[in-house]
């Protein structure tokens, strides 16, 4: 369960980017979060991957209040995060392999697993032949790619991507996307926030807006009941998708 | 060990420079330890080599006729010899005190037309407590301005400036491995500041501040011994070269003192440790760096 209760971001004196953002997000479900660019989509994020602490309110990861963390304990919470940075962030000196193999190492996996894993993942989003390539080698769609597998290797429990499908054409972008719900049907939150109108539509899955710096909720599906714009958003339907190989980390909680 | 680094730390201009100043560090270190080794040697043969000893001193009056001579010598040899503890008494002859006086006042120290005082030397059984004050007492009975000397005094001041040097060493040691940690310091600050952003991004992943401060320890570690292995080889090849220079200065300037600077196999174990003391220091530095500067980050 993910909670945000009357959040608020703001940076220096400037105007509030987010303000009284409340909702909550339950285990295993999808979401879109869309929203003008400038809308606070990666603010918000950014609070989600402990990356930002809040100016006010509360925000709550799978049951332990943010604001209440120590620093010893932030670590193991952050693994549980896969996170698609819209810069993508991939590490240069390491080639696209180490990149993927990162959150693993961190997590202790044995190399022969890691190996295993990260070469079967690779080869899935399209870059079997570019495990030891360096990230400064690669077109921007490869980048987003490497990031995409990085983010979810590790078979993370919130999944959030920053428009993770902004420089890859649509038969690769759908690949990811399938990727994202064969994630999302094994019971991992997804929220990704995205510009794209078209990739929204194709996927019904339930809408994060941010307008005006708050929130608020749309779910497309006609016949789904949704009782309130701040209310608890439910799983979605599995949806069909292709198989991946994504670890499993150790301990980790699903 | 040394493992998988996620920080490109190898490429750092530190890296290059960082072995030097610690070899530099090292080879100080080398120096002065092996002094202090050094003097610790000299001072404990000077210790023994005093201990077991005393010297009677008989300053004759220059009138006195040569038979009262010998027959005060002889009784001051005959109150020496039953003096318990004493295991043995020597006349010093006349050669041998000019030997003695040599150094001082030139070889020809035995032709001077100098009153030289009969020196008795007087061996004793180390653990033997000898009145001293009594025995002087009697012996100015015998020749007025008698003197007993067990080089304490002597003993006492040398030993004193010997630990003065050691002290010294161990200060230079210190100083030489207090620069070194202070430049890890740097180093790994720096370290943070250029890798600042694949930090955060490890971080973001889930690596705890130790996975990061595992990677720069590593480095350190490294870096350190190979400065170190490097400093105690310059150091080394100095101590042999100072060590074989002094002997061979001492010797033919006075080869009776017989000094030897030569370190023994346990010494040079304690300095052949050295290295791996400052790259172990080095190690826990940056360890404690990193840890200290990433509990200020988010």
């Amino acid at each position: 369960m993910i909670l945000f209760d009357g959040v608020a971001v703001q940076y220096s004196a400037g105007p509030p980017i987010l303000h009284d953002v409340t909702f909550t997000l339950a285990p295993g479900s999808f979401h879109f979060l869309v929203g003008r660019s400038g809308a606070g989509k990666s603010s918000m994020l950014k609070v989600l991957y402990l990356g930002l602490r809040p100016t006010r309110g509360t925000v709550s990861l799978f049951g332990r209040d943010v604001a209440s963390l120590n620093r010893a304990e932030m670590p193991a919470l952050r693994r549980r995060i896969g996170v698609v940075f819209q810069d993508f962030r991939l590490i240069e000196h390491l080639s696209t392999f180490d990149n993927v193999a990162l959150p693993l190492r961190i997590a202790g996996v044995r190399e022969a697993e890691i190996k295993k894993h990260v070469t079967e993942l690779l080869s899935w989003v399209g870059l079997k032949d570019h495990l030891d390539a360096l990230p400064p080698t690669l077109s921007g769609g490869q980048q987003q790619r490497v990031s995409i597998a990085r983010a979810v290797i590790a078979r993370p429990s919130l999944l959030l991507a920053d428009e993770p499908t902004g420089n890859v054409d649509d038969v690769i972008g759908l690949r990811l996307m399938y990727l994202f719900e064969e994630l999302n049907r094994l019971g991992t939150t997804v929220v990704i926030a995205t510009h794209n109108d078209t990739l929204v539509s194709r996927f019904s899955h339930r809408q994060l807006r941010i307008e005006d710096g708050s929130i608020r909720v749309f779910d497309p599906r006609p016949m789904t009941a949704y009782p309130s714009p701040q209310g608890t958003m439910g799983a979605p339907a599995a949806t069909g998708g292709p198989p991946t190989g994504p670890v499993r980390r150790p301990g980790a909680a699903q | 060990m040394f493992g998988h680094s996620d920080l490109p730390l190898n490429r750092d201009a530190s890296a290059r420079f960082l072995p030097w100043i610690i070899g530099f560090m090292t080879y100080l270190c080398v120096i002065a330890v092996a002094a202090g080794l050094t003097v610790d040697r000299v001072a404990e043969r000077w210790r023994q080599g005093l201990a077991g000893n005393l010297t009677v001193e008989l300053p004759f009056p220059a009138e006195l006729e040569t038979e009262k001579r010998a027959e005060q010598l002889d009784q001051a040899m005959e109150l020496v010899a039953d003096t318990p503890g004493v295991t043995g008494a020597t006349v010093l002859e006349d050669h041998q005190i000019a030997a003695l006086l040599e150094p001082w006042l030139g070889p020809d120290a035995g032709q001077l037309d100098v009153p030289l005082p009969t020196m008795i030397a007087v061996t004793r059984r180390t653990d033997a407590v000898i009145d001293l004050a009594g025995l002087k007492t009697k012996l100015r009975q015998i020749v007025p301005d008698a003197e007993v000397d067990d080089h304490g005094d002597w003993v006492a001041d040398a030993l004193g400036f010997l630990r003065s040097l050691q002290a010294l060493a161990g200060a230079l040691s210190a100083l030489a491995l207090g620069a070194a940690a202070l430049t890890v310091i740097f180093v790994t600050r720096t370290g943070l500041a250029t890798h600042r952003g694949v930090i955060e991004v490890v971080h973001l992943i889930g690596a705890p501040d130790r996975y990061i401060a595992r990677q720069f320890q590593a480095q350190a570690l490294k870096l350190g011994i190979l400065g170190g292995v490097v400093g105690l080889g310059f150091g080394a090849a100095t101590v042999l070269g100072i060590g074989r220079l002094i002997a061979f200065s001492l010797d033919a300037a006075n080869p009776g003192l017989a000094f030897d600077f030569r370190l023994l196999p346990w010494q040079w174990v304690v300095l052949g440790a050295l290295p791996l003391v400052v790259a172990l220091l080095a190690m826990f530095t940056a360890r404690r760096t990193v840890l200290r500067s990433l509990a200020k980050m988010l």
